[in-house]
């Protein structure tokens, strides 16, 4: 080395000096990388730990969510059975039979599909056979779908008995049919149920969310409907035809129809005669001989319309006579009832039906804080409310009316104070007080005259005004 | 003249280290100094920095992860709960009141008692339910007398009653006048009357695919 020469020397630290740096910047390339690396790694574990707090923000939200639709789920639930429930419906057929009349001959419950998955809701149907009259068939059916738990009719058949008269059976005078039914129900399989999320004071969330709850309750009600029975109507499983090989002894097709003309004619006069003389242009003289003249009449068509409505036999004149000539007759026989009303002593006061509405009314409206309804209510009424006599039978719902007024007068009064809670001190120990509108006031102390702090609690402050206790809320 | 340097070989001016060198030497020494630093800065400093930052978020991490796994059974929790309501929902709307439909047909057939305007009757019904397709209800049908304006009155009550607006079609008006001395009038026009009810179960709707677009010309 002693001998290198200059240059030599020169290069060598310059080679030895470039090398290094070149290693050290190397190392720095590579730590970089290392470096983008981490922070790569970081920024996605921050994009993470920004998702994970999105989401435990949401988790507030979420459980509301989660216990409202929980709490309604188990309602909804309620319209499925679950198996022990089966057997009671199978019971209930049996009480369905004896409201309808329908005599069963067979219930097969259909052979389930077999299915490896636990189903939530798993189908199950059964096959009803019985005998009935197309009115019982159809209330059996009714009774079915009206019933507390959701059952489906899928499929059904009516075959015919035909009329009756050629060895087909008859029951109640009506001929008898042969009904098929398929019934459909789901059970609701709670062990199908994914793990449930453990929520932390539960029960005191749940109370919290009563109102919410029930708010965001679907209607899931089973659609029902009520059948109206026969109202005179035919059987339109039986051929209305009159049958030649029939025992005819009462009038024929066309003898009955006249018969139910006549009646319906005559109806129709006597309705006429009685509109007549309800006409305030009509004379006194006029209208007592028209009223004597309905009554009459309708004293001839009572006094025939039993007999005649034996000799229609006919399905296809039953309706009609039902709906033509008995109701009208019935409708005529009420009216003529009200043509001579005893003159009463004109009532100043409000009827006892009247005055028991407007009280239910007035304690459903305050009860609901629909405060200014209630006074306007009485208000409105209050004409014929004044005075009742005390041994009048109405005196007390007056009077109970009168104290609804009141106490809705006085909670709107206090509605509109001015009062401003701005603060509380509750003393267990002792008297509490509220600062009122910059001032404080302790328990019992009168604000005015006719304003008394009675309770001061955590949330709210009982107030005694004009006799009567009433709460501000903070 | 020959001369004779006495002086030790180091200290012999021409054998001394040049100012050139040690100026390179220093130069260089500074250069590597430098260079090592800043790897030392780099490799010590930033990353060490970047290796805590990461310990740090992966800390925070780990601590909300009970409460992510929380939400998450939370969320499961409310999509199921949904789908079953959902379900619930559905089997109740798939249900089609029959006592309702028969009191209807049966209204329309009794049709107020007016035996002028049709009577007709029935030998049976029958009623076959695909929730898919919808109910269909078939009955063997037959119109006093062989006058056809009573089928076609017959039809036109049907198309106005009440379950009409539930149906997806009916039948058409046709018959067949059969003769039965038995009855008075012997005559009646029977056929098969059809009634197709529309499905109480709607199937979800696919979404349809966009078109691609067309390429520009």
């Amino acid at each position: 080395m002693a001998n290198w020469t200059q240059k030599k020397l020169l290069l060598t630290i310059g080679g030895s000096a470039l090398f290094v740096c070149l290693l050290a910047a190397g190392g720095v390339y590579y730590a970089q990388g290392l470096i983008e690396e981490i922070e790569a790694k970081v920024t996605q574990k921050k994009d993470e730990v920004a998702a994970a707090e999105a989401k435990i923000a949401k988790i507030p939200a979420l459980q509301k969510s989660v216990v409202v639709l929980r709490e309604n789920l188990d309602e909804y639930v309620r319209i499925l059975p679950d198996t022990r429930e089966l057997t009671t419906f199978v019971r209930s057929l049996n009480q369905f039979e004896r409201q309808s009349g329908m005599l069963g001959m067979g219930l097969q419950l259909k052979p389930r599909r077999d299915s490896k998955v636990v189903e939530r809701f798993a189908p199950i149907e059964y096959t009803y056979e019985g005998t009935a009259t197309l009115w019982q068939a159809l209330r059996f059916m009714n009774l079915i779908e009206n019933y507390k738990r959701f059952v489906s009719i899928t499929d059904f058949s009516i075959s015919s008995g035909g009329s009756g008269g050629r060895g087909g059976e008859m029951r109640d005078g009506d001929s008898v049919h042969q009904v098929r039914l398929t019934l459909q129900t789901y059970t609701y399989n709670r062990k199908a149920e994914g793990k449930e999320a453990e929520i932390p004071e539960y029960a005191s969330l749940k109370e919290s969310l009563a109102e919410e709850i029930w708010k965001s309750r679907v209607n899931i009600g089973i659609e029902g409907y009520e059948h109206r029975g026969q109202q005179s109507r035919r059987d339109i499983l039986v051929d209305p035809r009159d049958r030649a090989d029939a025992d005819v002894t009462g009038p024929s097709q066309s003898e009955q129809r006249a018969l139910l003309e006549r009646y319906i004619t005559e109806v129709t006069r006597l309705r006429e005669m009685l509109q007549r003389s309800r006409r305030p242009e009509a004379t006194m003289f006029e209208a007592y001989s028209l009223d004597k003249g309905v009554k009459e009449g309708l004293a001839k068509v009572l006094g025939e319309i039993e007999a005649d409505a034996d000799r229609l036999t006919s399905a296809m004149y039953r309706l009609r006579w039902a709906k033509e000539v008995v109701k009208p007759v019935d409708d005529l026989k009420a009216e003529l009832a009200d043509v001579t009303p005893t003159p009463k002593a004109q009532d100043p006061y409000l009827p006892m039906k009247d005055l028991q509405q407007l009280v239910a009314d007035m304690d459903a409206d305050c009860k609901t804080g629909q405060l200014e309804q209630a006074k306007a209510r009485y208000e409105a009424a209050s004409g014929r409310l004044n005075g009742v006599p005390a041994d009048d039978p109405r005196h007390v719902l007056a009077v109970a009316a009168k104290s609804w007024h009141v106490k809705a007068t006085t909670a709107l009064d206090f509605k509109a104070l001015n009062i401003k809670v701005q603060g509380v001190v509750v003393n267990h120990a002792g008297r509490s007080g509220v600062l009122l509108n910059g001032e404080t006031f302790e328990e019992g102390e009168y604000v005015s005259d006719d304003l008394m702090v009675k309770t001061v609690e955590e949330e709210q402050v009982w107030f005694v005004f004009r006799g009567l206790t009433l709460v501000r809320t903070m | 003249m020959i001369r004779i340097n006495l002086l030790p070989a180091d200290l012999r001016r021409g054998n001394r280290v040049s100012p050139k060198v040690l100026g390179a030497a220093f130069g260089a020494a500074l250069a590597v100094s430098g260079a090592v630093g800043w790897f030392g800065l780099v490799y010590f400093g930033d990353l060490g920095a970047a290796e805590e930052g990461l310990r740090v978020v992966e800390a925070k991490l780990t601590e909300l992860g009970k409460k992510v796994t929380y939400h998450d059974q939370l969320d499961a929790n409310k999509k199921d709960y949904a789908l079953r309501v959902q379900t619930i929902q559905d089997i109740s709307k798939s249900r089609r009141v029959w006592s309702r439909f028969l009191d209807e047909m049966i209204d329309v057939v009794n049709n107020n008692g007016d035996a002028e305007r049709h009577v007709a009757w029935f030998s049976g019904i029958t009623m076959k339910n695909d929730p898919t397709k919808g109910a269909l209800v078939t009955m063997p049908a037959s119109v006093q007398d062989s006058d056809k304006s009573r089928l076609a009155n017959f039809h036109d009550d049907l198309a106005v009653a009440p379950f009409a607006k539930d149906l997806l079609s009916k039948s058409d008006p046709n018959y067949k006048v059969e003769m039965d001395e038995g009855r008075t009038p012997p005559s009646a026009m029977n056929f098969r009357l059809e009634l197709q009810f529309k499905p109480t179960v709607q199937e979800p709707v696919k979404p349809v695919k966009k078109p691609a677009p067309a390429p520009a010309k």
